[in-house]
């Protein structure tokens, strides 16, 4: 393959490249499949969000605005275009140093960061919203791993290190914000790409079923979790059985009482969009941003759930099978991630409003409204679609081998 | 290549999961639906009592004497006003501004400066506000802020955007231009009003270009029109004051007062807000805690700033909470527990009791799940948060039982107690409570109550006493075992914290309050604006009733008094008084008073069962929609409005919506019923026509003997009734309390009893008793009405009379009709010798005295309690009658209606009735209800036909005849227009004291008497319409000298003259307004008032 026909070749000092290359883009390699059922969901997303806005207009409150909805995706837009034309190379050289910039912001968060319910968690960009790194990070920390597993085929023990503590330094990092729920989030973006990348499965299984066990012995004992930890594991605990949770609902289990009945409310086709309890009633917290899978749920109905599911799932399969078909295994391996990245979101989030999974804040993409959401999900939707369409060669060994 | 295999199993992973979302989506979508769909209905539910309009008290031509009447009452809604009113919205930004409670009077003299301060600040100072940095207007500076989170800067400025917008009132293009200005990158500092002020010289119509000039008139004259707004704020609310009602004192309301009133009203809701959000934040109350451990251990300064207080308002919160904790344990909480207790079967009581003090100290979440037994309480308030409560480095060390109601031995132990009462006793015992019950008799020795034992015995005594548990003695029984109990929990709570505190000491001593888990807190600000919404949109009351023109005020200018809001209600409403305001019919017509205690607590548990649908049937929905009770419904409490409450209260109804659907949503489950309409026989004219004779009786003058005192100072009762027992009118004296006790008499003059059904004090009939003896003795102990056989002979003392029965006059050989006429007292004794004791007492017994006259006409009757229409009916030591009647000088004292006999006014007209037409009547004062006629009653009088004609002409003569008790006193046909025959009496009933000339001196044998007088009669004497009772309290002369008088008056009033002419009266209604059924029953007995 051609490396490059830059003119810069054969200068006597390297010139910084751009990271940023349209030409090398082929745009009829783009995956429109995936860029398709993004739009359609995107556009759910915005629908289901207007619903709101005009069912909160309707009873004077003012929690979620339409307008302010649509200026998000005005000023987070842009952030596709920044992922489709970042190219590969530069991305696989500089992974490092983004990785790097962003752990640093999570350092600074402290210092430069804004508190909001009891985080301190957000960076307030003036005239837009409040960027939360710790999504930006999930980016980063793709990037990271694919670089780390560039070369690494994880053979012996102890190539697992590097790639382990890229994750679990970022990890820690937003775990001590305090924001466990993102924190877990990283773990199946990193595990999904440590598979990908060539560890056995059934490492991965033990691997999980260790942490799992930790766990569990860290509840029992309730040794490094915090009180409200342990509470909130224990509501989710005693949270299966509708009467259980029913008889909590003006305790802890506020939260995933309501998204428990906005959901139930649904049945099999759901009260119309807008005409959900959720929207009428605004009780259900985070309805617009964590939330939101209850409210669609609701309003959809299973059946069309069910569907959006399953558009939901067929997206993260295509960007899977169009990562799959890329020859660069770094690129390869960073589509792979962003993939798992919305699958790690997708599955989190539709299973916490489940009640499969202990309450925590993590936004669906193209349907929450959360700013950095917005963003992070534009440009990784970007950065995955552009490393299939790139035209710049792989010149790994692996690019060759089966 | 590594990504074909690798890529393939993560699909099938994913689409694995796919399934088991999908799977759950359809278990809770589908499976559970119906359970989450209730639960979603229960989230919007709708649900209030529809209130039922309590029936009216009409007289027997229709007009109305009781009614429901709409009136308003005036609420103060804080939210509304904090929001819209322009003093609410100055003074809640200065808070905002300065975190301190700014007054209302203060905002109120600075209003328009300080609202001008606000709409002069910018977006932008906001903007800096928010970041930390310093905020000037002209009268305060804020300084900068390196930490503005903990200054809830941001809140704080997005409050203040609120109440720029609340006092400038922009349009819908000036909001777009503010919005702009507040999103915009680089804001420049144009103040909120200049930006309005920009917008609308931009919006002046031919205007093209606009320059600074243009923006600084429109400024000049929006803070022109600002000002011109405000400054009339205090003249509105001083016409506000002028329309409110005037104190107690009769001074007139001022600005200040109601300023008080909104200032009070912000207090409570603030304090009510800051217990609601540190009991979600905690899990228990404030109150639950030491004053020193809430303002020692706890920072409540996230508490302050929600509520933009300064220290010293929170601190004065926290100060307040425990003393008003115990205000509230011991007048609502342990009355609660109490009543619920007393609710139960008595051998459940104790445990009830135990039960009820568990739910004392259960936490929040075990009370959700339903109040626990004390047999299962594990959790104790308080010290279940204690181990989390802060975010601590190291776990507090936590103390073991804190309450012996969670003691298993203790459980385990009372299970072999053989006294139900003991278990509390042993608890109380265990806790150190102990009581001093002071001595009932001077001299003897108090009880303290210490040990179990003697606890078991107090409790057991007070429930054997009162198994309702409502008395004074079981509140201060169960107060002094909760006192004990609360003192321990406050002890260990206190340990509790200092634990808490020591566990947060690293190095040297601690220095500061202890922050609540940051969780806690958040989950508390989550709940935040919900609960201030909730709790600053509940209702205050200002006004119970207001006027047309205050109603009016409000009403009609809603938008400058925002916060003051009057809502319709109704109130029950006395239309007939007399001319000194007093109701017609007065304690015979009884009152109304709102639910009890233990009324509400039965009516929360009806709600209960409604709001959880745990009704089986539309007929027992019925019932439990039936027993719901408001705090502001009226239920009869006595008199006439407590006797027939069930028929006049009605039914409240219950509406309930439930969901968002429509289709699914529930509509009205029970309609409201309103109560029924009660016709009284009472006729209006006749009642006012006896109050007034009774009120203002006219002074003999031509009879010097006559007693003035009691002219001056009446004090008595008329009855009327018709000769099948209808009452007409019953009339007592007085009608209005604070009259002061005539010199030488009783104290009843100073009370307002209903005299005609009752007996205050010894009510013997005297002579009035004799028509019944005589017409008995001719009967049954063949008395020879013809024979001149009684003598009334002069006594060994200087008296006359037969016996030891002294006389009044000294009559001779007289036969029975001149012994009725002159009222011979030694005639009847010689018959009363006559008498056995069975025979006098079977006489009196058929001619109902000693007995209930029927008025309440339920008795007896299975069906609702119906308090009221207390009548004293029974003889007084009735059962030793038999003995004491076997001494001659009793039975001849019986026989002349004196010593052991006596009558209410309204025994003695039924018995009349009985004499006069032959049939003793059930003494009726309802007409109709709810338009049934009620039917009237009367059993046969066992006495011939003979003996009643006898008797009753020969009482035509006490009229009559030249030697009649009765006559020449005005009761004759010539004065009154028609025959009137009857019997007088008087009876003495204690010694006159010497200030009305009593002494101890003997005149012909006998000392001045205080006496009852009366007189009992009938009229027409042909064709009876009516009978007829006048019945004087506490008199120094017979009656002939003083009730002949009372009756002649009434008798001769203009309402006794048409009643006898059968005269409708011009204001009857011509029908009743409750249907058909009772409009026939009116107007069937409204013309004929032949009283058959």
């Amino acid at each position: 393959m051609r490396e490059s026909s830059s003119p810069r070749r054969g200068l006597p000092f390297a010139m910084p490249r751009s990271p940023f290359s349209l030409k090398g883009l082929r745009w009829f390699e783009l995956d429109w499949h995936v860029l398709g059922l993004a739009t359609l969901l995107l556009v759910l997303g915005v629908t289901f969000v207007s619903a709101m806005a005009a069912a909160d207009e309707l009873v004077e409150r003012n929690s979620v605005s339409i307008e302010d909805h649509l200026t998000k995706l005005v000023f987070t837009l842009p952030a596709f275009a920044v992922g489709l034309a970042l190219r590969p190379r530069w991305m696989r050289r500089h992974a490092w140093l983004i990785y790097t910039v962003f752990t640093g912001i999570l350092l600074l968060l402290p210092v430069i960061g804004i508190v909001r319910n009891g985080s301190r968690r957000w960076i307030h960009l003036p005239g837009l919203f409040d960027l939360q790194p710790s999504e930006l990070t999930k980016i980063a920390l793709v990037l990271v791993l694919a670089r780390v597993l560039y070369r690494n085929r994880l053979e012996r023990l102890r190539d697992w290190g590097p790639p382990l503590l890229a994750a679990l330094f970022p990890m820690a990092l937003v775990a001590k914000q305090p924001d466990l729920g993102t924190a877990m989030s990283f773990v199946p973006i990193a595990l999904g790409m440590l598979y990908l990348a060539g560890a056995k499965g059934k490492v991965i299984v033990r691997f999980l079923i260790g942490a799992a066990l930790v766990g569990m012995l860290a509840w029992q004992f309730q040794v490094g979790v915090k009180g409200y930890q342990v509470q909130r594991l224990e509501t989710w605990s005693n949270s299966f059985a509708a009467e259980d949770l029913i008889a909590d609902r003006n305790g802890p289990a506020f939260h995933s009482y309501h998204a428990r009945v906005a959901i139930g409310n649904g049945g099999m086709f759901g009260t119309g969009i807008g005409d959900g309890i959720a929207n009428r009633t605004g009780i259900l917290p985070e309805r617009d941003c964590d939330s939101v899978f209850a409210v669609v749920a609701e309003e959809l109905g299973w059946v069309m759930t069910s569907g959006v599911m399953l558009l939901y799932v067929m997206m993260i399969a295509l960007l899977l099978g169009s990562a799959s078909g890329i020859r660069d295994r770094f690129s390869r391996l960073a589509a792979g991630g962003i993939a798992m990245y919305f699958a790690a979101h997708f599955v989190i989030n539709v299973s916490v409003n489940l009640g499969l999974l202990p309450m925590t804040g993590i936004t669906l993409p193209f349907f929450s409204t959360g700013g950095s959401s917005l963003m992070t999900t534009f440009l990784a939707l970007g950065i995955a679609v552009g490393l299939s369409a790139h035209s710049e060669p792989a010149l790994d060994k692996d690019a060759f081998q089966s | 290549m590594v990504a074909e295999r690798r890529f393939g199993p993560v699909v099938v992973v994913l689409l694995l999961v796919l399934a088991i979302l999908m799977a759950r989506l359809f278990q809770v979508q589908v499976v559970e639906h119906a359970v989450w769909a209730a639960e979603a209905d229960a989230l919007v539910r709708s649900s209030h009592v529809l209130p039922s309009h309590r029936g009216r008290l009409l007289d027997r031509h229709g007009r109305v004497l009781a009614e429901d009447e709409d009136v308003w009452k005036v609420d103060i809604v804080y939210r509304d006003f904090r929001r819209e009113h322009p003093l609410g919205i100055v003074a809640h930004a200065r808070s905002t501004l300065e975190m301190r409670s700014v007054p209302l009077s203060e905002a109120l003299r600075e209003l328009t400066p300080w609202a001008r301060e606000v709409v002069e600040l910018s977006p932008a100072d906001l903007d800096r506000f928010t970041k930390g940095e310093a905020l000037e207007t002209k009268s305060i500076r804020i300084l900068e802020s390196n930490d503005p989170v903990r200054e809830a800067r941001a809140s704080r400025a997005s409050d203040l955007r609120f109440y720029v917008g609340a006092l400038l009132k922009p349009g819908p293009k000036e909001r777009v231009a503010i919005r702009e200005e507040e999103k915009a990158e680089t804001k420049s500092d144009r103040s909120y009003a200049e930006i309005v002020a920009e917008v609308r010289a931009k919006n002046v119509p031919g205007r093209r270009k606009v320059s600074p000039e243009h923006v600084q008139v429109e400024l000049e004259a929006l803070l022109l029109e600002l000002e011109t707004r405000l400054s009339g704020e205090r003249a509105r609310l001083e016409q506000l004051a002028a329309h409110l009602p005037k104190s107690q004192g009769g001074v007139a309301t001022s600005v200040d007062s109601v300023v008080g009133e909104l200032e009070g009203a912000r207090e409570r809701f603030e304090n009510t807000a800051a217990d609601a959000l540190f009991e979600e934040a905690t899990g228990f109350s404030p109150g639950r805690i030491s004053t020193e451990s809430l303002v020692r251990v706890f920072d409540l300064e996230w508490i302050a700033r929600i509520l933009r207080w300064d220290p010293a308002r929170a601190r004065a919160w926290a100060e307040s909470r425990r003393a008003a904790y115990e205000r509230d344990l011991e007048e609502l909480v342990l009355p609660r527990i109490l009543i619920r207790a007393g609710r139960a079967e008595a051998s459940e009581v104790p445990e009830r009791v135990l039960d009820g003090l568990a739910s004392l100290y259960a936490t929040k979440e075990e009370l959700a799940r339903g109040a626990p037994s004390w047999r299962e309480l594990e959790d104790v308030i308080v010290h279940d948060e204690l181990p989390d409560l802060f975010d601590l480095q190291r776990r507090p060390s936590s103390s073991g039982s804190v309450l012996p109601l969670c003691d298993e031995d203790v459980r385990e132990a009372s299970r072999e107690f053989d006294d139900p009462w003991l278990a509390l006793g042993m608890i109380a015992e265990i806790v150190g409570a102990s009581l001093e019950i002071p001595a009932k008799k001077a001299g003897e020795a108090g009880t303290h109550v210490r040990n179990a034992r003697d606890w078991a015995g107090r409790f057991a005594a007070i429930a054997a006493r009162d198994s309702r548990l409502e008395s004074d003695a079981a509140r201060e029984a169960l107060l002094a075992v909760v006192r004990a109990l609360e003192k321990r929990h406050l002890a260990a709570s206190d340990a509790g914290f200092e634990a808490c505190l020591a566990a947060a000491t690293t190095g040297d001593a601690f220095s500061g309050p202890l922050r609540l888990a940051q969780e806690r807190v958040d989950d508390a600000r989550q709940k935040e604006k919900f609960l201030l919404k909730d709790l600053s949109s509940r209702p205050a009351r200002l006004v119970s009733r207001a006027d047309y023109p205050l109603v009016h005020l409000l009403e009609r200018h809603a938008d400058r008094y925002a916060g003051f809001e009057a809502r319709p209600a109704t109130r029950r409403t006395l239309r007939a008084r007399d001319e000194n305001g007093a109701p017609v019919l007065g304690m015979l017509l009884g009152g109304v008073r709102g639910p009890s205690l233990r009324e509400m607590i039965a009516s929360e548990e009806s709600l209960e069962r409604l709001h959880e649908n745990e009704f089986e049937d539309e007929e027992e929905l019925a019932d439990i929609a039936a027993r719901i009770l408001r705090a502001d419904d009226t239920l009869g409490s006595h008199g006439l409005e407590g006797y027939f409450d069930p028929d006049l209260r009605g039914r409240n109804g219950w509406f309930e919506t439930a969901g968002l659907d429509e289709e699914r949503a529930r509509g009205v489950l029970r309609a409201a019923v309103d109560g029924h309409d009660v016709q009284l026989t009472i006729d209006l004219d006749l009642q006012r026509a006896a109050e007034a004779t009774l009120a203002h009786p006219e002074l003999p003058t031509d009879d010097p003997k006559t007693d003035h005192g009691w002219f001056e100072h009446p004090v008595g009762a008329i009855v009327l009734i018709t000769p099948d027992g209808e009452v007409l009118a019953a009339a007592s004296e007085p009608t209005r309390p604070g009259f002061e006790p005539a010199l030488g008499r009783d104290l009843e003059r100073s009370f307002v009893r209903e005299r005609t059904l009752t007996r205050p004090k010894f009510t013997p009939p005297g002579s009035v008793f004799k028509p019944f003896v005589a017409a008995y003795a001719i009967d049954r102990l063949g008395l020879d009405p013809e024979s001149p056989r009684f003598d009334c002979e002069p006594l060994g003392d200087g008296g006359s009379g037969y016996g030891t029965m002294h006389c009044h006059g000294q009559h001779g050989r007289s036969d029975l009709a001149r012994a009725l006429t002159v009222s011979c007292n030694a005639a009847f004794g010689e018959i009363g010798e006559e008498y056995t004791p069975e025979l006098l007492l079977d006489m009196a017994a058929t001619f109902g005295f000693g007995a209930p006259t029927g008025i309440r006409q339920f008795e007896g009757t299975a069906g609702p309690r119906r308090p009221g229409l207390r009548e004293d009916a029974r003889l007084a030591n009735a059962e030793s009658l038999p003995k004491v009647l076997t001494e001659t000088a009793e039975r001849m004292r019986f026989a002349n209606g004196l010593g052991r006999i006596e009558a209410t006014p309204m025994q003695v007209a039924r018995a009349m009735a009985g004499l006069v037409t032959g049939k003793l009547p059930a003494i009726r004062v309802a007409r109709a209800i709810g338009g049934a006629p009620v039917e009237k009653a009367a059993s046969d009088l066992p006495i011939s036909q003979r003996a009643r004609e006898i008797v009753c002409r020969d009482l035509a003569f006490v009229v009559t005849s030249p030697e009649g008790s009765g006559h020449n006193k005005g009761l004759d046909r010539g004065t009154l227009g028609f025959t009137f025959a009857c019997k007088t009496g008087s009876a003495d009933k204690r010694p006159m004291p010497a200030e009305l000339g009593g002494s101890d001196h003997l005149d012909h044998g006998q000392r001045k008497m205080i006496k009852q007088t009366w007189v009992a009669g009938w009229f027409p004497v042909e064709e009876p319409k009516a009978i007829v009772v006048v019945m004087l309290h506490d008199v120094t002369e017979t009656s002939s000298h003083t009730s002949v008088y009372v009756a002649a008056q009434f008798l001769r009033s203009a309402a006794v003259k048409r009643f006898v002419e059968g005269v409708v009266p011009a204001d009857a209604l011509p029908k009743a307004p409750e249907g058909k059924a009772e409009a026939a029953a009116v107007e069937a007995s409204a013309p004929k008032e032949d009283g058959r």
